[in-house]
Formats: structure tokens, C-alpha cells, sequence
């Protein structure tokens, strides 16, 4: 086990190997944008399988792809302005938990920690299964789908192993896949347009009438409350754009003109490719396919099935499992702030062998592994589900850049707030829009997760609180008290366990020491009492009767009668147990040696002592 | 209100039984209930052996013997001996002597004693 966790996640780092390595914005863009850059492999597709499966028309679901485009590019637009100021304001990370924690108070913090754990995880469950899908959709790879949950569960695992032996975010190993994709899909939108408008050497995409439930031609209806949910499905591409006000720190000097500079070039890139790849998909007129993904469609129309193709679905197979990645720095770097304000167990703040928090890590895995698995790897049947978190901490989180600027007055302070205010009503509008629109397709999960979660991390606190509580102590040295001991062996059979265990007992010096056997009835306890007398012990023999021949009433109520006879005292339970050579030796020993630690541990002023008996 | 009592004896629990079997053996042979000796009387009183501390120390080994009725415990401590036949975990007997008082235990000292079957 120790070998496989050593060769898994290497050797341990000392506390002092921590790095802090600061990089430049080229390779910042790739490591934070990556989340937010990646969805665009998966939005427009997302957004025909509600507009164009809705009204059971190609047609009228494409129609539908340039105006949400524009309006999610817009959306866009506001809230990566609204973080520009959060960058500035908070240089040290301004994560919408620490942002709504210092202006908006308890409940709207943890509502935000809770929205942002819970799309930590659909990013990574979401990310995997559309980055199996872009694997699956490259014909040579088409059995990949067949066996779309284990290939998921077998990426997550690599990433979850990766995570835990700590991979540096700033790697530059992690630049390469976005820089690849980004280029790869704007290759794909300038050769589709210019192929489209200036060569005109392009068909449409054949339409597979047994792939798309609906006709090609409108026919169908097309109501605002489709046209708005396949907007909430777009909407989706603005994930991870908080990813840069979180990693403020991490960027070279001047941290937040650097940061607030990648944001901006982010917003500009993640809009362009959003917009390019919907352009484009309305003149291709590809379908919503479970086999072969929008974007795969596309590239097989305009680069044919060669090596183009090939590199462009592995570029976004690629970014999209970096994209788990980013999750899981966030995730438990998340888990760890609440952990240390005392809202999640102290696990969480805990570094593992290799400096990264790895109970966050394995949490997030499992949890991602339970979604992937619940929902068949479909990235469609996870969507809803995604991004009312998102909105939820974009909310709150420009909200409480509002009061921040409230409170600072800085120059400029009132535009500075009406920006935020815009970005926090705009993305509010979004997250009502998704949750209404969505609440029946799967929306409600975090709806009612979210507040489960808050109501987990108030008794958790009050758990500790409790506990800092009932530890106060006014240190003086009168607290220290003397008190009488009494030492109580339990003997069972008079061997010689028994003997080392007597023997230690004795080393205590205690006030008052007895050896207690618990007997079923005359025989047994006669011989017990000659083995005594014989071997001449000079340690008093409490021989106690139980007639049921169990052990813990009898045990309980003589040490009560003990308790009473003094005051002032401990009581030390000494219990004889064996060490034996191997584990499974263990089944057929020490099961009444557990058992009595178990109960004795609930009992106020007893210790319980166990001494080893080697048995080689 | 037979079959209550019936269904009562059912579901009792084992002490609870044990309990009242013992209040009723010490009321029907006449010994006064442990909870009712008075310091520094003789009495006549008894009831179950519980548990039975031996201590053999040179010189002068002792024995005690935990006594309980069901209302109450008392201890009988022998001097002198470092094991009675008899008195063991389990017996019934029945003790008589003068009641002293240490701590919060009531001790007859030497009692004589009578074991029941």
C-alpha cells in the first residue's frame, strides 16, 4: 500500500519546498482562461439540443445561435468589467467567498462558498464528459462512447492522481493545450467563413434525420421561454471567467494591472470564438448529436476527416480536461479558506505528502465520479445543473463589490459601484432566467443542494464553536490539581498478559489498585482466586459476578460503586492486549479489548490504558 | 390486569427482574433491607453476592464481599481471611453484624454468615 501511494504520488515535500512561483500573463491567460475558453467547445451545441430539440426544427433552433451569441458575449462583457474591479480591489485573490464574506456578511459568504463548490465540481464533471465526447466524436474513436462513463472515470482518476502529486498551476506544460485550441478553433472559423463566403466551395452539413428528432425546415414552435432557456444553455460559457480574480496573486508584478489585462484578453477571446463557432454553425447547419459533437461537425466540413480534424478534437479534449484541472486548484484551495474559518472540518486545511490539499482533491474526484456516473457521461443531462452556481456567485459577489466601494469611497467610487451594480443585476436577471427556465431539467439540484450545504457548514461551526467553548480554560496553576489515583487491571485469564499488564499497574504507584475478573459463578471464580492465592500476587482480586456472562454491564456498575467510594479520582482501566504478528491475527483477538475502550471511552474521569503483549 | 402483569414480566428487562426477585426472597426470609440499617445496630440483613475483593496482603489478608438486595448495597469485610468457600459472585447469603460506615459505603465487619443454596 505505502509502495503504490509512493510510486502514485511520490516521494513527501517538506513544508519548506513550497514554491511560490510567480508567471507572466502569456502563460496566466492559458493556466485561468482555460475553464472559461473551453466551454465554447460545448456551448453552442448545447444551446441547438435545447432550441432546435425544443421546437423539433433545425432551422429555428440555428436561427436562435447568433442572438444568444451576442447576448451571452455581452453578458460577457459586463461581468468581466465587474471583475476588472474586484482584481483591483482585492490584489490578494477576490474570490466571491472572500468578496461577499467582507461586505455582505455570513449567510451570503457561505451561499457563495456553496454555489462555487458545487460548480467546482459540474466543472469538472461537465469538462470530462465533453472532452470524452470530442474523443468519441473522431470516427476512428466512435466505440469511445459505448464506454463513455469508464473513459470519463479513467480521466478524472489520471487527474485526481496528477492533482495529488501536485502539479504546479503555473506549468508551463499547461499553456501549451490552450494556446493549441484557441488556434485550432480560430482556424477552423476563418477557413469555415472564408470557404463559406469567398470560395463558396461548402455543402451544408448533411442532415441524419435518424440522429435529430425534429425536421430540418420550421415547422415547429419557438416560444420565448425556449429561446431563453437555450440562452441560460450559453450562458454556460461564462464559467470560469472568475478564475483570474481568484489567482490575483499568482501573476508577476504588477499583479493586479496583469491580471486585470489577461481578464480582458480572456473576455476578448472566449467572446470571439463564441460568436465565430455560432456564425459559423448557423451557415453549416449542423444537428444536436449525442455521437457526434456540433463542433466535430464543423471540423469535419470544413478541414474533411485528415489530420486537422484529428488535432482539433485532441486540442479540445485536451483543454477541456485542463479545465477539469483548474478545478481542482480552486476547489480545495476553496475548501481549505472555509475550512479555516471553521465551516468545513479542519481536514480540509490540511496539506497532504505533497503540499496540495489533498482531502479537497479526493472530494472533489468522488464527487465529480457520482455526477459523471448518475448522468451517463452526458454532458447535455449536466448542463442544467451547471451554472446556477456560477450566477448565484457572480451575484453576490459584484453585490458585494457594491457596498465594498460603499465603504471605500475611492475616486471614482460611484461609477466603480454602478458597474458592479450592473454586472450583479445583469448576472441576477441570468441566474433567475436559469433557474426558472431550467428547474425541472435538472437546475433544481443545486437549488436544493446549495442551501443543504449552508445549513452543513453553520452546524459544522457551531460544532466548533461548541468545542473552543467547553476547551476554554482560565490557565493558572491551581487548575492542575492533584487527584487521587485508582488503577483497576482487567484481568482475564491470569496469564502472562495479565502479569505485564499487573505489573505496570504497579510501576503507577497508584492510590488505590485492583484487579477485577468478571465470573459467571462459584467455579470460576474459586479457581481464579487460588491461581491468585497460589502464585502469592499481592495485588487485591475483585472477582465481580455477571450472571448474563456479559461484560459491560457488570464492568460499568462496578466501576460506578468505585467512583462512589471516592471523590477527587481517576480511574485508570488497564487493559492487557495482545500485538500479534500479523493483521488478520487480529480477527481472533483483543474483540472485547476494543469493545471496552468503546464504552469506557464515554465515561467522564476514566482513562483507559492499554498495554501490549507481544506475541511473536 | 393479570395479563398486564404478564406482558410486564415479558418485556422487563433482565436487572429490572433480577431486582424484584430480590426484594422478595429478603422480605420473605425476614432481613431487614439494606437500605434501612441504621449505623452502629446489629442487624440482620442480606441478598446477592455481586463481587468478592480479596486481598492478600502479608500480615493481614482481608476479604470483602459486595452485598446487594435490590434496595441497596452493603460490604462484608472479613479479616484475617484471604478466601471464604462459598462466598463468591452469585450466592445468596445472609449476614448478620454491626454496621459502620467509611466513605460512603456501609460495612459490616466480621459478620456471621449463613449461605444460602
Amino acid at each position: 500500500m505505502a509502495i503504490l501511494k509512493r510510486l502514485l504520488v511520490g516521494r513527501p515535500l517538506a513544508t519548506t519546498e513550497q514554491e511560490h512561483q510567480r508567471i507572466p500573463k502569456v502563460i496566466g491567460l492559458a493556466v485561468f482562461s482555460s475553464d472559461a475558453i473551453s466551454s465554447t467547445a460545448y456551448a453552442t451545441e448545447e444551446i441547438l439540443f435545447v432550441t432546435a430539440v425544443g421546437a423539433s426544427s433545425l432551422m429555428l433552433g440555428l436561427a436562435t445561435l447568433i442572438p444568444i451569441a451576442i447576448a451571452v458575449a455581452l453578458l460577457l462583457a459586463i461581468v468581466a468589467f465587474s471583475y476588472r474591479q474586484t482584481i483591483f480591489a482585492y490584489p490578494s485573490g477576490g474570490g466571491s467567498y472572500v468578496v461577499s464574506r467582507e461586505n455582505l456578511g455570513e449567510n451570503p459568504s457561505l451561499v457563495a462558498a456553496a454555489s462555487l463548490l458545487v460548480d467546482y465540481i459540474l466543472t469538472v464533471a461537465v469538462s470530462i464528459s465533453a472532452g470524452v465526447a470530442a474523443i468519441s466524436s473522431i470516427p476512428a474513436f466512435s466505440d469511445v462512447a459505448k464506454h463513455r462513463v469508464l473513459v470519463g472515470i479513467f480521466l478524472i482518476v489520471l487527474i485526481t492522481v496528477a492533482n495529488l502529486r501536485g502539479i504546479k498551476e503555473s506549468g508551463r506544460l499547461f499553456a501549451a493545450p490552450t494556446y493549441l485550441y484557441i488556434v485550432m478553433i480560430s482556424a477552423l472559423i476563418i477557413y469555415g467563413l472564408v470557404r463559406a463566403f469567398i470560395l463558396k466551395d461548402i455543402s451544408n452539413i448533411p442532415f441524419d434525420q435518424k440522429a435529430f428528432d425534429g425536421t430540418l425546415e420550421s415547422g415547429g414552435t419557438l416560444g420565448l421561454f425556449l429561446i431563453l432557456k437555450g440562452f441560460s444553455s450559453g450562458a454556460v460559457a461564462l464559467t470560469g471567467v472568475e478564475a483570474i480574480s481568484n489567482g490575483v496573486p499568482a501573476f508577476k508584478k504588477p499583479e493586479s494591472k496583469n491580471a486585470a489585462a489577461t481578464l480582458v484578453w480572456m473576455a476578448v477571446i472566449l467572446g470571439t470564438l463564441f460568436m465565430g463557432i455560432s456564425i459559423l454553425a448557423h451557415h453549416l447547419q449542423p444537428y444536436p448529436s449525442h455521437d457526434t459533437t456540433v463542433l466535430a461537425q464543423l471540423g469535419i466540413q470544413v478541414f474533411g476527416q485528415g489530420a486537422v480534424f484529428f488535432v482539433l478534437q485532441i486540442a479540445t479534449a485536451l483543454i477541456l480536461t485542463l479545465a477539469a484541472n483548474t478545478a481542482y486548484a480552486d476547489f480545495p484551495r476553496l475548501a481549505s479558506i472555509i475550512a479555516f474559518d471553521e465551516y468545513l472540518p479542519h481536514q480540509m486545511r490540511n496539506r497532504g505528502d505533497r503540499l496540495v490539499f489533498s482531502n479537497g482533491v479526493l472530494i472533489l474526484a468522488t464527487a465529480a465520479i457520482v455526477l459523471i456516473v448518475a448522468f451517463g457521461g452526458a454532458t447535455t443531462a449536466l448542463i442544467p445543473l451547471y451554472a446556477v452556481g456560477v450566477f448565484m456567485s457572480f451575484t453576490l459577489s459584484q453585490a458585494g463589490m457594491v457596498r465594498h466601494h460603499q465603504k471605500q469611497r475611492e475616486e471614482n467610487w460611484r461609477r466603480h459601484a454602478i458597474m458592479n451594480g450592473v454586472g450583479s443585476v445583469a448576472t441576477l436577471i441570468v441566474l433567475v432566467i436559469v433557474a426558472t427556465t431550467k428547474f425541472t431539467s435538472g437546475a433544481w439540484v443545486p437549488l436544493v443542494l446549495i442551501p443543504l450545504i449552508v445549513l452543513m457548514f453553520k452546524s459544522i461551526r457551531r460544532h466548533y464553536l461548541r468545542v473552543d467553548r467547553a476547551l476554554e480554560a482560565n490557565l493558572t496553576a491551581g487548575m492542575i490539581r492533584p487527584r487521587r489515583n485508582t488503577v483497576v487491571v482487567l484481568v482475564g485469564n491470569v496469564h502472562g498478559g495479565a502479569v505485564q499488564a499487573l505489573s505496570y499497574a504497579k510501576s503507577l504507584n497508584p492510590n488505590y489498585l485492583v484487579a477485577v475478573r468478571l465470573v459467571e459463578g462459584d467455579e470460576e471464580a474459586d479457581e481464579v482466586q487460588r491461581i491468585w492465592l497460589d502464585a502469592g500476587f499481592d495485588i487485591p482480586l475483585e472477582t465481580v459476578y455477571s450472571p448474563y456472562r456479559e461484560l459491560r454491564k457488570p464492568l460499568l456498575e462496578f466501576l460506578d460503586r468505585l467512583d462512589e467510594q471516592y471523590e477527587n479520582d481517576n480511574v485508570t482501566v488497564i487493559i492487557p492486549e495482545f500485538v500479534v504478528s500479523h493483521w488478520w491475527e487480529n480477527i481472533l483477538h483483543n474483540q472485547s479489548a476494543l469493545r471496552i475502550k468503546r464504552w469506557l471511552l464515554f465515561r467522564r474521569g476514566t482513562m483507559v490504558t492499554s498495554v501490549p503483549y507481544h506475541i511473536d | 390486569m393479570a395479563t398486564k402483569n404478564r406482558l410486564q414480566r415479558l418485556t422487563e428487562s433482565t436487572g429490572d427482574r433480577d431486582r424484584s426477585g430480590l426484594i422478595d426472597f429478603c422480605d420473605r426470609s425476614g432481613l431487614v433491607p439494606i437500605s434501612e440499617v441504621e449505623l452502629r445496630k446489629s442487624v440482620r440483613t442480606g441478598g446477592e453476592v455481586g463481587s468478592v475483593r480479596m486481598v492478600p496482603l502479608a500480615g493481614v489478608p482481608s476479604l470483602e464481599a459486595t452485598i446487594n438486595d435490590g434496595r441497596g448495597t452493603i460490604t462484608a469485610v472479613f479479616f484475617g481471611r484471604g478466601r471464604i468457600a462459598g462466598i463468591t459472585p452469585g450466592r445468596r447469603v445472609i449476614v448478620e453484624g454491626v454496621a459502620a460506615k467509611r466513605g460512603n459505603q456501609i460495612l459490616l465487619f466480621n459478620p456471621t454468615y449463613q449461605l444460602l443454596p
